[in-house]
Formats: C-alpha cells, structure tokens, sequence
C-alpha cells in the first residue's frame, strides 16, 4: 500500500481542527518537503572511508538484519525481496540490532566483542567497524536520526536503562547526553521522520507503554494505556512528527503488530 | 489497528522508505524469520527461510 498524500493533507481531511493547526504549525519550522541538505557532516565522510561515494538517487532499498545462520549472532543486508543475503560482520561476538544511516551508507549496530555491548558503526559494505561506545555497562538499541547527525541508545551506564543521544563521530563520552531519567526501564528508542520527537518504551507505569518525547527528552507523554506490553516502536518515514507509530503488543494474547497515529498526544509536544 | 494475527509472536516492525510496507520478525514458521507486508497488514511474505533465527530488520530510508 503506497501512499498517495502527504501526512499533512491527511490531517485536513481527518483530524480535529486544533491538531491540524499545531501540525502546521510544526512543519513551518521543520520544513519536511524541504530540499534537504548534507545528511552527516563532513567528519563522517572523512578521506579514510573505504567505500565510494554513492548518489542520493541509487537507494538500494537493503533490508539489514541480525542472524545466526553461520553460527553465532552477524549483521547481514538482503535485497527487499529476500534475494542476495550478503554478511557485513564476521567475528566470534554476537553483533545484532543494526540500523541504517539515513544516507544508507553506514550501519550502526550492537556487538560485545570488547567483552560487553557497545555500540558500533560501519559502512555499508562492513568496512570500517569503529565503537562509538565505550565503558563498563550495557549500551544498546541504535536509532539513527533523520539528519544523521545523532544516534539515540539505551545505556544502564547510570544503573538502570535509559535513553541517551550522541553525535555518531564523537571522541569521548562527553557528546552523549542523557535523555530520561527515572528508576523504571526506559529503551527502544526511534525517531519521528523530522528529528523532532523520539517513541521509547517504558515501564514507569507499571507496564510497558509506548511514549514520545521531545528530541532534547522534554515533554515525555504517554501514548498508550493498557495492561498489556507495548513495545518496539518505529516511526513511519512520513516527512512530520506525527506519522504512524508502528509497534508490538501482546493486548490481545500474544505478541503482535499494531499501528497507531499518535495524533493528540504528539501534536500537543511544543515543536523542537 | 493490529496488522498481524496468528498464534506466534511477531515483532521488531520497520518501515520501507515510501511507507508502503513493513518488515518484521515472525517465528510462525517455527524459528525466528525475517518478514516483510503491505502497511496494511497484507501479503505478509518470508524473506528469510532457513532453520537460524533472523531478526530485527531495518529497511534503509531512501532519502
């Protein structure tokens, strides 16, 4: 199913006259049918990449993914029909979770091989595997932002999971900030398409629930509300904070896909 | 609005570029498959079908 409008004509035609005006409101600012500029900054396209510059028009549109088919947990990026898996990493860790840059050419993901989870990038043909991440606890959960400019993560640095933020291409631990803080678990973070929000999972409640937050981790809203787990948020690619949340309940007795507007709640956030 | 249902667990969804489908992690062939359907739910369709687990897909963005 394509889509054939833009996420703001959507909202003319179907949500409360309020909504559409903070929508609007919001996409004055972040202007997401602009020409967009540079996605990384120069420090990431550094003369030692090994791989060529590719056109923004030649997406391949690569689906990467976690496996254990050669015997442990690699990184892997398949055509998307399933056709020409290709294995980027190969070592005796586990590397997992990967996500792509919004240039596709680098690949940020989870691997241990220092001896615990960190967070790695590297380019698209696996060359290149550089730690972002470097210290005693667990960090997890890349999502790459629209501008590439940032990577959210999960870390219990600090002695329980929360959301952080860091600048892919930083030297040290002091370009990564911490976004909630609380003594529930707080993770699975994922950018709305216009960099402006961030959905993450957390159990400050009770249970696990779907909740959006600002991109500098004000006003952090619950958007679901239920007995049931939620989870695994991800952002539809329309160009507004308010595009579809795709997400994982068990509501209904096992776990599921769901898709959600977070609507109300989103529209409510002041515009970054 | 549910997109799947079956007697298996399906998670780790994520978006194609142009929003039109969805990859997914699915177990409902007996171990842990890469998926990919239409945004509406249909056609869900194994990308992967091998006896290791698969997981967590991300679709590159396409900008």
């Amino acid at each position: 199913m394509k889509k054939h409008c833009t996420i703001f004509g959507q909202f003319l035609a179907c949500a409360p006259v309020g909504i559409a005006l903070v929508l609007a409101a919001c996409s004055a600012t972040t202007s997401p049918n602009a020409t967009p500029g540079p996605l990384l900054p120069p420090a990431i396209l550094a003369p030692t990449v090994a791989i060529a510059p590719i056109h923004l028009a030649e997406d391949p549109g690569k689906i990467v993914f976690e496996s254990d088919r050669d015997g442990n947990m690699e990184i892997y990026a398949m055509n998307p029909d399933g056709s020409t898996p290709t294995r980027l990493t190969t070592n005796e860790a586990d590397d997992s979770d990967p996500t792509w840059s919004p240039d596709w050419q680098r690949i940020a993901f989870v691997s241990d091989r220092d001896g615990n989870p960190e967070i790695y990038v590297m380019n698209a043909d696996g060359s290149s595997q550089t730690r972002l991440t470097n210290n005693p606890a667990g960090d997890s959960s890349p999502a790459w932002s629209a501008d590439g400019h940032k990577i959210a993560f999960v870390s219990d640095r600090d002695g329980n999971q929360e959301i952080y933020v860091m600048t892919p291409w930083g030297s040290d631990g002091s370009a990564q900030t911490r976004l909630t803080n609380n003594p529930a678990s707080d993770n699975a973070p994922d950018w709305s398409a216009d960099g402006s929000k961030i959905a993450f999972v957390s159990d400050r409640d009770g249970n696990q629930e779907l909740y959006v937050m600002n991109a500098d981790g004000t006003a952090q809203t619950r958007l679901t509300n239920n007995p049931a787990a939620d989870s695994f948020p991800a952002w539809s690619p329309d160009g507004s904070a308010a595009g579809q949340l795709a997400f994982v309940s068990d509501r209904d007795g096992n776990e599921e896909i769901y898709v959600m507007t977070p609507g109300g709640a989103a529209a409510a956030l002041q515009c970054a | 609005m549910r997109l799947t249902n079956n007697s298996r667990a399906d998670s780790y969804p994520a978006w194609s570029a142009d929003g039109g489908m969805i990859a997914f992690t699915t177990n409902r062939d007996g171990n842990m498959e890469i998926y990919a359907m239409n945004a509406d739910g249909s056609s869900p369709t194994n990308l992967t079908n091998d006896m290791a687990d698969e997981a967590f897909p991300d679709w590159s963005k396409g900008r």
